[in-house]
């Protein structure tokens, strides 16, 4: 009786994690099967580098060139901005706080985390955007700067947490021998805590990236979705708004179909390479 | 008559071979201690007998008869609840006294309320548990003193009535007042069980075993009744070991 | 210290002190903005009837995308603890091959990375299109379950493992069952914390919006009365009000709300959490 339960969950454990781990396998093989049918039409080279996006033109003319540069400058200028701040943060979170009120100001950073995308893309629409073209007289306040720090604000959770974690065991581990020897405590950041949290710094540092060129809601409401050459203070697109503004109308099995698949393609892979970077970062590379 | 016989068993861990070529037969009911200095492969000799060296990767050669059958002709879970095990660190399970005697009989398939009553009873009464916590069954067993956890592990490891009790220093981390209690206890056990304790205390072994094996790098040295291994042995390293010359 | 570094002391104080300060001032300004602006829209009203005016959405309340989003959260934890309990399971308790294991974890965070909108893609073509199962409750649900799986797993996996392991082996010493150990043993004893990170996952599910683009969620729909009805939900709703300009003060008001139930269930989760430690 034991026996044959054991056997019997041993089973469905064994397909549920199969099939779980199938999934990715889906996602991949069907993203790519719908892109599949438009890189026959259009090569994939030619996709990617050329710089015209018109669904309703000639078959020529999709390609995406601007709007992957789009997707990977938002995220870049969001990296910029959170990265420093975040940093900063950690340190007074893993070598200034007490231990109770860390607590607390964890719990609000998870908090911060969990705030769903839309709503950040809501400020950012009705506050940065706004002040930018009523106080600051940008021509459009919608734009790559505006998307930039939108992500910043959503990747400085996963950037705080993912180093306050390190730096906060090395922090514990240092700080009684650095006292011993009369160091103020931000001189023993500076030279200890601070150098030896490179490798989460940057494993915080990917996987931000990685979610910036990922998110679509928040971008999506802040950037102005053209499809043009991304500048700082002018309209962007990015590959998630792309598919996110335009699967709804595109005809099922159309050209303007498979090519957002495609879309969705070259973004997939953009992020495993991040991913797999992170992975070796994280298991392998000792800095 | 043997109960356990073991011929020829190597045992390793990966690469670490900690028991080398080791042979020895447990006699039925009684106390048969197990001594030598740490690292000899005491416990792991222990953990062999009822297959829980696998679930600490590692593994054996040679073989093991338990009632005259290689141990690994039965089910796993067959040996296991007839050899039970008692571990170094009082492990009750975070679940009320009740449920941690009842938790192995259930999964026996004892459904019945009464019954599995009638365990509860009888193991405690048997470890002398019964008086102290009879109106709080329900507690929390966390909640219980060092010694009486250690003692309701014991009570555990009896709910599924095995024939042999392996106790692998059960008394390391108890007071004098409490090994004297399990002590006790043990000795009024070995009437019905056959007990196999490995002990880093002397005169534990000297109290309460009618056998003691000395085991030293693996290896068995000497093994005899305990009265006469601790007056007259004959290995010279044995002496030397009683005499406290390895610590 | 010489002078250079006591200089290098100075900036380097006010950084993080700078930092420290922003990051705070962010938290409050977004929860004091939504607050202050969408309190007034918020009455009993506005929870509990349907959006109406025309366009619709512009009075009324927004009931159907509370229930909506609910529901969707509900599918989605479903789906995906079923799956993430089995793999961080099969992980800890029965994969006894390194490799193996490396290979889920890479997956896993494979899966991780995979933006919410490319799952909305997939959700489209799999579930809507391909398995007919139209845009609805389930697609979106389901779409929004693959998107917490690795969330869920990571986590459980990780309650598994720094599971007591004494305890588990004293219950194999027993006899007993990997099954029982599992069902009897290690699952109740920290349920609170793996519900505690089911529940956080699904607060995650209810905020998404990319996912159900494309899979199920509506402009207008009433509270769904099957799993293949088309559902409104929270964060589609406030995206819909907004990017279409329909009612601003309306959008306020769903901000709001949306914010306040992930509040409620981010402090249920810790609350579980916490409670879960005292109990052991």
């Amino acid at each position: 009786m034991n026996n044959l339960q054991e056997r019997i969950f041993k089973i469905i454990i064994r397909l549920l994690t199969l099939f779980s781990l199938l999934l990715l396998a889906f996602i991949i093989i069907f993203i790519f099967r719908e892109s599949l049918v438009f890189f026959e039409v259009v090569p994939i080279y030619k996709f990617i580098s050329g710089t015209k996006w018109n669904p309703l033109g000639p078959p020529d003319q999709l390609s995406i060139l601007p709007i992957i540069l789009g997707t990977v400058y938002v995220s870049l200028v969001g990296i910029v901005l959170a990265l420093p701040i975040g940093v900063g943060t950690a340190v007074v979170l893993s070598s200034y706080v007490d231990e109770r009120p860390k607590r607390v100001i964890r719990s609000v950073v998870d908090i911060l985390a969990g705030i769903p995308s839309v709503i950040y893309g809501f400020v950012g629409l009705l506050v940065l955007v706004k002040f930018f073209e009523i106080k600051l007289f940008f021509p459009s306040g919608e734009s790559v700067l505006a998307g930039g720090i939108v992500l910043a604000v959503m990747m400085l959770p996963y950037i705080i947490s993912t180093c306050d974690e390190s730096m906060d065991k090395m922090y514990k581990e240092y700080s009684q021998y650095s006292q011993a020897l009369g160091v103020s405590k931000s001189y023993m950041v500076r030279k200890i805590v601070l150098p030896r949290s490179k490798k989460s710094i940057f494993a915080a540092t990917v996987l931000a990236l990685g979610r910036g060129m990922g998110e679509t809601m928040a971008v999506m409401m802040v950037i102005g979705n053209a499809p043009i050459m991304p500048k700082l203070l002018s309209k962007t697109q990015t590959i998630p708004s792309l598919i996110a503004l335009e699967m709804g109308m595109a005809e099922v099995g159309s050209l303007h179909y498979h090519a957002l698949f495609s879309g969705g393609f070259v973004l997939v892979i953009m992020l495993l390479i991040v991913n797999i970077l992170l992975y070796f970062i994280e298991n392998k590379m000792d800095i | 008559m043997d109960i356990i016989k073991i011929n020829n068993i190597s045992v390793s861990y990966g690469d670490n071979k900690v028991l080398k070529d080791f042979s020895m037969g447990i006699k039925k009911n009684g106390i048969t201690a197990i001594i030598g200095p740490s690292g000899c492969g005491k416990s792991t000799l222990l953990t062999s007998l009822n297959l829980m060296l696998e679930e600490n990767g590692g593994s054996f050669t040679g073989e093991i008869l338990f009632k005259d059958k290689n141990i690994l002709s039965y089910p796993k879970n067959d040996i296991r609840r007839m050899i039970g095990m008692v571990f170094q660190k009082p492990t009750p399970f975070p679940i009320s006294i009740y449920k941690n005697l009842t938790y192995a009989p259930v999964f026996y398939g004892i459904k019945d309320k009464e019954k599995l009553n009638e365990i509860v009873k009888n193991t405690l009464i048997k470890t002398g548990l019964y008086d102290e916590v009879r109106g709080n069954l329900n507690m929390l067993a966390t909640k219980l003193s060092g010694g009486q956890q250690q003692r309701l592990c014991i009570a555990r490891a009896l709910t599924v009535e095995p024939d042999v009790l392996l106790l692998d220093e059960p008394c390391s981390a108890l007071d004098i007042k409490n090994t004297a209690n399990i002590e006790e206890m043990l000795l009024e056990l070995s009437k019905e069980y056959t007990i196999v304790i490995v002990t880093h205390n002397l005169s534990q072994a000297k109290r309460i075993s009618d056998y003691t094996a000395f085991i030293l790098d693996g290896q068995l040295v000497e093994y005899d009744e305990t009265e006469k291994l601790f007056t007259s042995p004959s290995d010279i390293r044995t002496k030397q070991y009683i005499e406290g010359v390895y610590g | 210290m010489d002078m250079d570094d006591r200089i290098r002391d100075y900036i380097f104080k006010i950084w993080i002190a700078f930092s420290a300060i922003t990051v705070i001032s962010v938290i409050v300004y977004i929860f004091g903005y939504i607050f202050v602006h969408g309190i007034s829209s918020v009455d009993m009203e506005f929870i509990f009837s349907q959006p109406k005016g025309m366009p619709i959405g512009t009075e009324g309340g927004i009931f159907p995308a509370i229930v909506g989003s609910i529901y969707l959260m509900l599918i989605a934890c479903l789906f995906a603890s079923t799956l993430a309990i089995a793999t961080a399971v099969y992980t800890v308790f029965y994969c006894d091959n390194k490799r193996i294991e490396g290979i889920i974890h890479l997956i896993v965070k494979c899966m991780a990375g995979i933006p919410s909108i490319v799952l909305g893609l997939f959700g489209y073509t799999l579930l809507v299109l391909n398995l007919r199962l139209g845009r609805s409750l389930l697609s979106a649900g389901i779409t929004l379950g693959i998107m917490i799986y690795p969330y869920i797993e990571v986590r459980i996996e990780k309650i598994l493992r720094e599971a007591d392991k004494d305890i588990i082996d004293s219950s194999y010493a027993l006899g007993v069952s990997k099954f029982h150990t599992l069902f009897k043993l290690i699952l109740p004893l920290y349920k609170r914390d793996i519900i505690s990170v089911i529940t956080l996952a699904g607060g995650f599910a209810m905020g998404a919006t990319a996912p159900i683009i494309l899979t199920g969620a509506v402009l207008f729909a009433p509270v769904p009365k099957s799993l293949s009805s088309p559902i409104m939900a929270l964060p589609f709703h406030l995206y819909i009000l907004t990017g279409e300009g329909i009612s601003l003060e309306k959008a306020y008001g769903t901000a709001l709300v949306l914010i306040l139930i992930l509040l409620i269930i981010n402090i249920l989760s810790i609350v579980l959490t916490i409670t879960g430690k005292e109990h052991n």
